[in-house]
């Protein structure tokens, strides 16, 4: 018998979880694009 | 050729002409604008930017194994081997003041090997020359042999021409634009990572709703959504600890905190440790569909799990974006990884054993042959495929643990012993294997960093030493003289 605890990510989580995840990333990409670009105005980028 | 190839040979080919070129070109264009010896050639002039520095820490840390290992684990663990993948980002998180403290302490530093010569003398640098060095072979060795294998896998292509064409295409553009050229290329190559990821993960969660996949998850394998799974729960906290391994020694990283501004050092290691994690967590989150939806995947193996969700969900052009992220994740790794290596023997073997008095213009031509050399012998140990070429990474993995308290201590904690630091390597580098081949690869890294901990701290604090700070600022001036004191 499976003694152990469980916790199962619900339906609520799981979205948080997959939606989030490709926010962060499209985060991610806009935040790099966008200090290079007000880098590159500055001429601060090398 | 493979017959389960995902994307059609020609198609394939063509992809890895084009960006091939794009690369070289962009190589030349950057190697015109070198022309500050090895301050630019291996330094891109020590002012890069926060853009360029985040996704030049990004990209490298992004390899092949990243985009295809991380849904394999999602895939075998679930929503653990996702997460747990993830904590791998916590290498990059973890030196972010490391290599403030780096930049402040070594503003003309050029190796990790600097470092450990400066602050401990020859005894220390020798068991972590040792460690450095097995470890970035090892790690070019694997990389040149997943090229082969992944191209195999994913176009069908002969495992010699994925070899050949990552490696040789990596060296020519390195070569060509030094450290400008390849942090240049970093960008280009994860802005192509993260965008086409956005674009893979996009149209499989609008196919395939969330809430449908959490449903065919707990259906199928329920445990792959259990939050408290024991194994989950180890492999992540290992995980974390060893990418800290594979970043705190490596000359990589270390040579990117000496070439970036100094106000964007900090800054630029923590955007690019969370940019990091978002590739593994998506690309493992996409994967889920598998498990929920059996029967709309045909799962060959499991390491192309995410080309197969990809090129089902979008056809041939699912197959050939994923194809250009592992492409662009491979040259990253193999640009950053010829450039640290080639610097690192130029500068802690050629100029104190070999030519004491080179000039900045002969150790700029050293680390060029130096790059040509290791391409050369990359491709020649790679050429014929070993499984256990594998486990050698692995090995590797026993050894760089110990180096994480020594290189901590060393960095802030001035009552650092050498004797005990060189202690630490050495002894937990030796249980760390004796855990590896006794009980399992799963814990060796930890033994390594837990008895190198150990040593290195009681060992200071039973015989203190006074380091003076001033010393690490002759990194990059001296020639031979620190290592005569050591």
């Amino acid at each position: 018998m499976d003694e152990n605890p469980h916790w199962y990510l619900g339906e609520t989580g799981f979205t948080i979880l997959a939606w989030g995840s490709v926010a962060l990333l499209l985060l991610a990409l806009v935040v790099i694009l966008a200090i290079w670009v007000y880098e590159l105005r500055n001429d601060q980028v090398w | 050729m493979s017959e389960d190839a995902f994307l059609d040979p020609l198609v394939g080919a063509a992809i890895m002409v084009v960006f091939s070129l794009l690369w070289i070109g962009l190589g030349v264009h950057w190697g015109r604008t070198n022309s500050e010896g090895t301050k630019g050639y291996l330094f891109a002039g020590r002012n890069v930017g926060l853009a360029l520095v985040t996704a030049t820490l990004m990209a490298t840390w992004v390899t092949g194994n990243t985009v295809l290992a991380a849904p394999e684990q999602a895939y075998k663990i679930g929503v653990w081997g996702v997460i747990g993948y993830c904590f791998a980002g916590f290498g990059l998180l973890a030196f972010a003041p490391l290599a403030l403290r780096i930049r402040r302490l070594m503003p003309n530093g050029f190796t990790s090997g600097d470092f450990m010569r400066l602050r401990y003398g020859r005894g220390a640098w020798v068991p972590f020359m040792a460690i450095s060095v097995f470890y970035f072979l090892a790690f070019l060795i694997t990389l040149g042999m997943g090229a082969g294998l992944l191209v195999e896998a994913l176009t069908g292509l002969d495992y010699h021409v994925g070899l050949l064409t990552v490696m040789i295409v990596t060296t020519i553009y390195t070569l060509l634009g030094g450290m400008r050229g390849v942090i240049g290329m970093d960008f280009i190559q994860a802005m192509i990572i993260l965008g086409l990821l956005i674009v893979v993960a996009f149209m499989a969660l609008t196919t395939y709703s969330p809430a449908e996949i959490q449903a065919g998850v707990i259906e199928n394998k329920p445990g792959h959504l259990d939050l408290l799974l024991p194994a989950g729960l180890l492999y992540a906290w290992n995980t974390g600890l060893f990418s800290m391994g594979e970043v705190f020694h490596s000359n990589i990283w270390w040579m990117r905190a000496y070439s970036s501004r100094p106000s964007v050092n900090l800054k630029g290691f923590i955007v690019s440790g969370v940019a990091w994690m978002t590739v593994p967590l998506v690309a493992g989150v996409v994967t889920l569909v598998a498990i929920a939806f059996p029967g709309d995947f045909d799962i060959p193996q499991v390491n192309m799990v995410l080309p197969v969700v990809a090129s089902t969900l979008l056809g041939p052009l699912g197959a050939a974006l994923i194809f250009i992220v592992v492409f662009a994740a491979l040259a990253s790794t193999g640009s950053g990884l010829l450039t640290a290596t080639a610097t690192l023997l130029a500068q802690d073997f050629y100029r104190p054993f070999v030519n004491p008095e080179a000039d900045d213009e002969t150790m700029k031509q050293t680390v060029r042959r130096l790059i040509a050399v290791l391409c050369v012998l990359t491709i020649a140990l790679a050429w014929v495929y070993v499984t256990s070429m594998y486990g050698l990474l692995l090995f590797a993995g026993a050894l760089v643990g110990s180096t994480v308290w020594p290189v901590l201590c060393g960095l802030y904690w001035d009552k650092t012993n050498p004797v005990a630091a060189s202690a630490g390597m050495v002894l937990g580098s030796a249980s760390g294997l004796v855990f590896y081949f006794a009980v399992s690869s799963f814990g060796a890294a930890l033994t390594g960093f837990v008895v190198s901990a150990l040593v290195t701290v009681l060992g200071s604090r039973a015989k203190p030493q006074d380091f003076d700070w001033k010393i690490l600022a002759y990194a990059g001036h001296e020639r031979t003289s620190a290592m005569k004191e050591g």
